[in-house]
């Protein structure tokens, strides 16, 4: 579609080839025939698409199959909507969906400014060389794997090993309980993902404010804004689309909760809070080999994203905002 | 550019497509490459002088895999007259690769999967998936050995031998109490043999100062809530989940009062300082490594640690010395000792495999399992890789290069003898000779284990959900996060759960059609 749009103008008036009107296919051909060289330049990413995106998708019907590996797609015996039905009368639904919905509310409402609010206050360090260091040094945590950062929580916070726990001892305090105490799990989790991701996230929001006009702030030092009203009536307006964007696209992934980060800090003390849909179906579905039954949840979880960012994108339009599509 | 733009649009797209093809064609071939060389082989093995190509793939405990460079996998295949192609699995990620593999229906010539009360493989079999091995067995004399017979005996399916087990010693396995015999001996203590003494024992290593450093550091205990289970099969006389009852049924111990008990148990010795404080997110490495640090007067392992664990304790405080119990009492005077089947793992050989090869492969176990197959495999070859001095084999600096003893080769086919399990590379006689004793003490214990080798659908299905509850439920009353109340409440609603009644059926059902005629 992109393609077609970016030769637009090169259309002009219609040629004798389109004089005659065509059906809506003849036409599609016709742009097909005229654009042939982008089309060929696309298509090694549209048989991408096809061949690992959409084939793929295919398999999905073995959500409503008994799915055998022995018999495959075509011979397993189907069963309809039973493992759907399966799933939403399991005890534990009601428990994964809150602590799904309670991890992915969490980090949007902590998590997602976070990198907005850095590159905002980014923006108003004067010293380019320290504005720069600070930003190299935020990125490092993105670069570190899960089991890495699994591995600083422990030595930070366990109680027989941990610097943190060690240092309330050497006040004479008493030493808290911080990884199987399930009050502080999604806490936890926030930070970590804050701590990780920071500085990753603002890259693309300090573009967005590279994009700002330096006139506008000319204009608004003219008219006595101070450095906080700049940033609220010239910074952040021009952000606001990519805000928005990177929002819509967020709620599509609102069931995603990261199964490496959720798995490594999971411990039988903290399982109430902690079981969400990505270890659930990672223990049922592969663990225990119920293949349709984890397809079935994973089905769920992908119709429920695609509801979130169909109505998220309507709301933005309604409002009269720049929406995904 | 220029030359583009001259040639006609219509060769242009087919050069593309063409392009594509063949890049798509060279991509294909580098993915079937694994199935291509099997079928490459010799499929009927009737030309006798050719080797006969194998895929084998299975467990490697090793830190180092070898491949068919190395010196010892090409004896095998020379006396075997076989080629091997051997994917070794890392037991960290093995239970998901074989269930993948078994899901992707795409199977090696030889399949090894760890349990046979896999979901997936108990459907397959009842698919007719692999080879019934009943009629060819008896061709082959050293899979016939006296001390094979009761593997081949108990992982029969429906009377059929479906699989060819990978022997592992009935005993001498399995997670039990290693003690420093040295902290026992500095504090004047008996070795326990009941579960009270085990219990004081533990206490007198929190306040007695066992290392004599001084200092209140010691960890009477290193273990994690799982490596505590054998506990709960203390107080309730059986082994694995399942007691017998006297009708022939199956009763889960799982809401038993005495698995009640056994919780309270640790509870107390949680409450008394015995275990390390993150007891309850300690993950199963860190367990083992407080034991190596030193720090810690008992850990949960099999005998064989003595020396693997006890080695690496020996570098930090060189008069270390691990020693595994050999049963504990409980109240009422019952033993118990950790035992299981004698095997580890199955091998399956699927039935897109023609029968001249299924006869090749037989006879490549069958030279495993003979004497001289079976040493070779663990201690290499006599002169090059060992040397028998006093009745006993010496390694050589060849043997470290080739990598002989546990792992690699020895993991695919395993020692036949109690060595398996009780000895390790270079350790001590004075070790090895008390493991002997402790083992044979071990095997005087008898512990019924009424539920191995039952399979039931309803168990694979809904068990493991009710027993990850039951088990965190135990984790919070243990660290006193939960009530007592609150245990008895979910006991109560499992019991009421018909989906365990169906499971303690279904379980009660297979004992029966599998033990009374």
């Amino acid at each position: 579609m992109k393609v077609q749009d970016t030769v637009q103008p090169a259309k002009g008036a219609p040629t004798a080839r389109s004089a005659k009107p065509k059906s809506k296919w003849g036409r599609l051909w016709s742009d097909v025939v005229r654009d042939k060289y982008l089309y060929v330049l696309a298509l090694p990413g549209i048989l991408f698409f096809i061949i690992f995106k959409y084939i793929p998708i295919t398999n999905l019907v073995i959500a409503f199959q008994e799915y055998s590996p022995y018999f495959g797609v075509l011979g397993s015996p189907w069963v309809g909507f039973e493992h759907f039905a399966r799933f939403f009368s399991n005890n534990d639904f009601w428990m994964l969906l809150r602590n799904t919905l309670a991890i992915s509310f969490l980090s949007l409402i902590f998590f997602f400014p976070a990198p907005i609010i850095l590159s905002l206050m980014l923006n108003e360090v004067r010293s380019s060389l320290y504005k720069r260091t600070i930003q190299s040094l935020v990125y490092i945590p993105h670069f570190l794997s899960w089991v890495l950062i699994y591995g600083l929580t422990y030595l930070m916070f366990s109680q027989s090993e941990g610097l943190f726990n060690k240092w309330l001892v050497s006040m004479n305090w008493e030493t808290i309980d911080i990884l199987s105490n399930p009050n502080y799990f999604w806490g936890m989790l926030t930070a970590q993902s804050i701590w990780k991701e920071i500085g990753w996230g603002t890259i693309i929001f300090l573009a967005a404010i590279a994009g700002v006009d330096p006139q506008l702030y000319e204009a608004a030092v003219m008219d006595g804004a101070g450095r906080l009203r700049r940033m609220w009536h010239v910074t952040l307006p021009a952000m606001r689309n990519v805000i928005l964007i990177l929002l819509i696209l967020r709620l599509g992934t609102i069931l995603d909760t990261g199964f490496e980060q959720i798995y490594l800090m999971m411990n039988a003390a903290v399982t109430n809070v902690a079981e969400v849909f990505d270890t659930y179906v990672y223990r049922v579905g592969i663990r225990q080999g119920e293949f349709s039954y984890s397809t079935a949840i994973g089905l769920f979880k992908s119709i429920v994203g695609v509801i979130m960012v169909v109505t998220a994108n309507k709301l933005a339009r309604r409002y009269g905002e720049d929406s995904l599509y | 550019m220029k030359n583009t733009e001259r040639k006609s649009p219509k060769s242009l797209l087919k050069m593309t497509l063409l392009l594509l093809l063949t890049s798509s064609l060279l991509l294909s071939a580098c993915g079937g490459g694994g199935s291509g060389s099997e079928s490459k082989g010799n499929e009927g093995g009737t030309d006798s002088n050719e080797p006969t190509s194998i895929t084998i793939q299975t467990l490697n405990y090793a830190t180092e895999f070898i491949d068919n460079t190395n010196a010892l996998w090409k004896e095998l295949e020379k006396e075997t007259n076989t080629k091997l192609n051997i994917t070794w699995l890392s037991p960290s990620t093995a239970e998901e690769k074989i269930n993948v593999m078994l899901a992707s229906g795409d199977l090696p010539e030889v399949t090894f999967v760890e349990s046979m009360q896999n979901p997936q493989l108990q459907k397959m079999l009842k698919q007719g998936v692999f080879w019934d091995l009943t009629p060819f067995l008896k061709d082959y004399p050293n899979l016939n050995r006296d001390e094979l017979k009761e593997m081949w005996d108990v992982t029969k399916v429906d009377g059929k031998n479906m699989v060819i087990p990978r022997y592992y010693p009935s005993y001498g396995g399995g997670i039990f109490p290693m003690v420093r015999k040295d902290w026992l001996d500095a504090l004047n203590l008996e070795t326990p043999k009941t579960l009270d003494e085990f219990y004081n024992v533990l206490k007198a290593f929190k306040e007695k100062d066992p290392n004599g450093n001084g200092q209140a550091d010691e960890i009477p205990y290193t273990a994690n809530p799982g490596s505590l289970a054998y506990i709960y099969n203390i107080f309730n006389e059986t082994q694995g989940s399942w007691k017998l009852q006297s009708d022939n049924t199956l009763s889960p111990i799982i809401t038993s009062e005495e698995s009640k008990e056994a919780m309270l148990w640790i509870k107390k010795a949680y409450e008394d300082g015995l275990f390390p404080k993150d007891f309850a997110i300690m993950k199963f490495s860190q367990v083992m490594d407080t034991m190596r640090s030193g720090k810690a007067g008992v850990g949960g392992m099999s005998m064989n640690h003595a020396w693997v664990t006890g080695k690496s304790v020996r570098d930090v405080d060189p008069k270390a010395d691990l020693m595994p119990l050999s049963y504990l009492e409980n109240a009422n005077g019952v033993k118990y000792t950790p035992s299981g089947s004698p095997y580890y793992g199955v091998y399956l050989i699927p039935k897109k495999v023609p029968e001249a090869k299924v006869k090749k492969i037989l006879e490549f176990f069958d030279y495993g399992y003979s004497k001289e197959g079976n040493e070779m495999l663990t201690y290499g070859l006599e002169g090059v890789h060992y040397t028998v001095e006093n009745g006993k084999k010496v390694s050589t600096p060849q043997a470290a290069i080739d990598k002989t003893g546990d792992g690699n080769l020895n993991n695919m086919i395993h020692l036949v003898s109690d060595d398996m399990s009780i000895s390790a590379v270079g350790m001590p006689d004075d070790v090895y000779n008390r493991n002997v004793e402790i083992v044979n003490e071990r095997k005087t214990v008898k512990v019924p284990n009424p539920s191995a080798e039952l399979y039931s659908e309803a168990y694979n299905k809904y068990y493991p959900e009710i027993s990850k509850k039951v088990e965190d439920m135990r984790v919070m009353v243990i660290t006193g996060k939960e009530s007592i109340e609150s245990y008895d409440k979910l006991i109560e609603s499992i019991k009421n759960d018909p989906k365990m009644k169906e499971i303690t059926d279904e379980m009660s059902k297979a004992y029966q059609e599998k033990y009374v005629k």
